[in-house]
């Protein structure tokens, strides 16, 4: 399978892993959305230069995701292909921000700090919206923003726009997979291709676009009513959200590095300090 | 004169910016009746389902479904009596998995839940694909799709059948499945093909289209047998009427 091919079906597994039967899969769908949201929003809030602040926050997507029984490398992976873009953002900070900053004994500039904690801001904020888009599905993103009560209008746009854009991915693959079988698996592109190749994929993917709406009309889709009934909140869905949010706050408030440091630091201080007096 | 479940009147249509696509295009259905479309490529037959199906607006004359004229304010309504299966099945299946896609339509129609799965497990049942249910379609084969895509209008419980090639590159036991699956379905059916010993066998009735207009109609061997006609359309005899 070429490397195009293999990118094309990551995008469609996400899909595929909101059909897994777990218990995080049947929590009302609002709950994991605000649990995403939540997520990024506190992660977001961490001063520009938080790094060790922000290890705790690994958990969550990895308690979650182990919990709702999705893999993680394909998650990891989809994450770490968006990521130089985050890069991008963040890469002149270490030459821009030369001011020493401090973080417990380590001592580097200010700017790297930054772009380390923009690295792992930006990394941790993707992995969640991928985890939660595995999910949910998008059926269950729309089940989520209509009990939201999020206007139908956007309902609509969020659909045909996903569907779009899976159709445009795969469409992007199968060309770049046919040209990679007949161009040698030349590098790049070449100017001149540069012009019909792109054209010819956005012609088709919104003629086929068209296509599948139609297919979708024809069976009674109406955007303004969202596939499926949405189920009511319940009690494990309550004790699940008010669980997330203290611990998301609990570790935005409290550094649980320093704490746990602190506290063997407290502990071998006394042993040590036991230690001298027994001698 | 019996009831007809699906009848046009003079109907005209062209693109924008484009050439004339159908000329004049009158015919009817009787509920139950299986009636092949066909003709040469780019001959209207797909444009014809689609203006059937309330996917286009004609540019003139009209069509009625049940006796019912489709217009924009009941295109909705009599859409749910319709079924089409597109020419490419990946144009009908874009959920996560077979039985999500089978189930999109009875979802929408906002029934009751088990009433869904009864639906859905027939039409999967029906068209062999039950054992699909939890793959993701576009990683099934052809035939594997088409069958799905069979399954989705049968679990919408459509009325009339719109096929849009429904033996297009399928492999010959495939094709016999489709074949036999489709003669088992007591729908009405108007099946837009170049399959022609698929016609021979499955439908009574042939509309031979040229060029956007009607050539002729009538009985399935009667039209099927006439070399001179079927090659006037850019046609050839059924492989099984060939000598």
């Amino acid at each position: 399978m070429t490397t195009s091919t293999k990118q094309g079906y990551r995008f469609r597994r996400f899909e595929e892993f909101a059909c897994i039967s777990s218990r995080i899969h049947q929590f009302h769908p609002a709950v994991i959305l605000l649990a995403a949201f939540s997520y990024i929003t506190l992660l977001t809030s961490f001063p520009a230069t938080a790094v060790i602040e922000l290890a705790p926050y690994f958990l969550f997507p990895i308690l979650l995701a182990q919990f709702a029984r999705i893999p993680l490398k394909p998650l990891f992976a989809s994450t770490l292909k968006v990521l130089p873009m985050i890069l991008l953002i963040g890469f002149l900070h270490p030459f821009l921000d030369k001011e020493l900053a401090y973080h417990g004994s380590m001592e580097l500039n200010r700017g790297w700090f930054i772009f380390i904690s923009l690295m792992l801001k930006g990394f941790l904020t993707i992995l969640m919206n991928f985890l939660m888009i595995s999910i949910l599905g998008i059926g269950g993103l729309q089940k989520a923003m209509k009990s939201m009560k999020i206007p139908p209008l956007f309902f609509m746009l969020f659909t045909l726009i996903y569907r779009y854009i899976m159709l445009l991915l795969e469409d992007l693959y199968r060309t770049l997979r046919a040209y990679e079988l007949r161009s040698g698996r030349k590098p790049r592109l070449t100017r001149n291709e540069w012009g019909s190749l792109p054209g010819g994929i956005l012609i088709r993917t919104y003629e086929q676009g068209l296509r599948v709406q139609h297919a979708m009309e024809l069976r009674g889709f109406n955007p303004a009513h969202p596939y499926g009934s949405v189920q009511k909140l319940s009690i494990p869905d309550i004790v699940f959200i008010m669980l997330w949010l203290s611990l998301v706050v609990l570790f935005r408030i409290y550094s649980l590095p320093e704490v746990l440091g602190s506290v063997l630091v407290a502990f071998c201080g006394e042993g040590a300090g036991l230690g001298v007096l027994h001698g | 004169m019996a009831e007809s479940c699906i009848r046009v009147d003079s109907l005209s249509f062209r693109y924008e910016n484009g050439g004339q696509v159908l000329s004049n295009i009158s015919f009817s259905l009787s509920r139950g009746s299986a009636v092949a479309l066909v003709g040469a490529n780019g001959c209207g037959k797909t444009t014809l389902l689609w203006l059937i199906a309330g996917l286009f607006e004609a540019e003139s004359g009209s069509i009625y479904i049940e006796e019912i004229l489709l217009n924009r304010r009941n295109t909705r309504t009599l859409q749910k009596k319709l079924g089409l299966a597109f020419q490419n099945p990946d144009d009908q299946l874009f959920m996560a998995t077979v039985q999500q896609d089978v189930e999109f339509g009875p979802r929408n129609f906002l029934l009751p839940e088990q009433e869904i799965q009864h639906r859905a497990r027939e039409a999967m049942h029906r068209t062999n694909c039950l054992h699909l249910a939890d793959r993701p379609p576009y990683r099934l084969s052809g035939g594997e799709k088409r069958m799905v895509s069979l399954a989705t209008i049968l679990a919408s419980d459509a009325e009339i059948l719109l096929l849009d090639e429904p033996t297009n590159a399928l492999d010959p036991r495939a094709r016999r499945t489709t074949i036999n699956l489709l003669r088992s379905l007591p729908h009405t059916k108007l099946i837009a093909t170049h399959d022609l010993d698929m016609v021979l066998d499955l439908c009574d009735e042939v509309i031979l289209l040229n060029h956007g207009t009607i050539a002729a109609k009538g009985p399935s061997r009667e039209i099927l047998s006439n070399g001179p006609l079927l090659e006037a359309a850019g046609l050839e005899l059924p492989l099984s009427l060939q000598g």
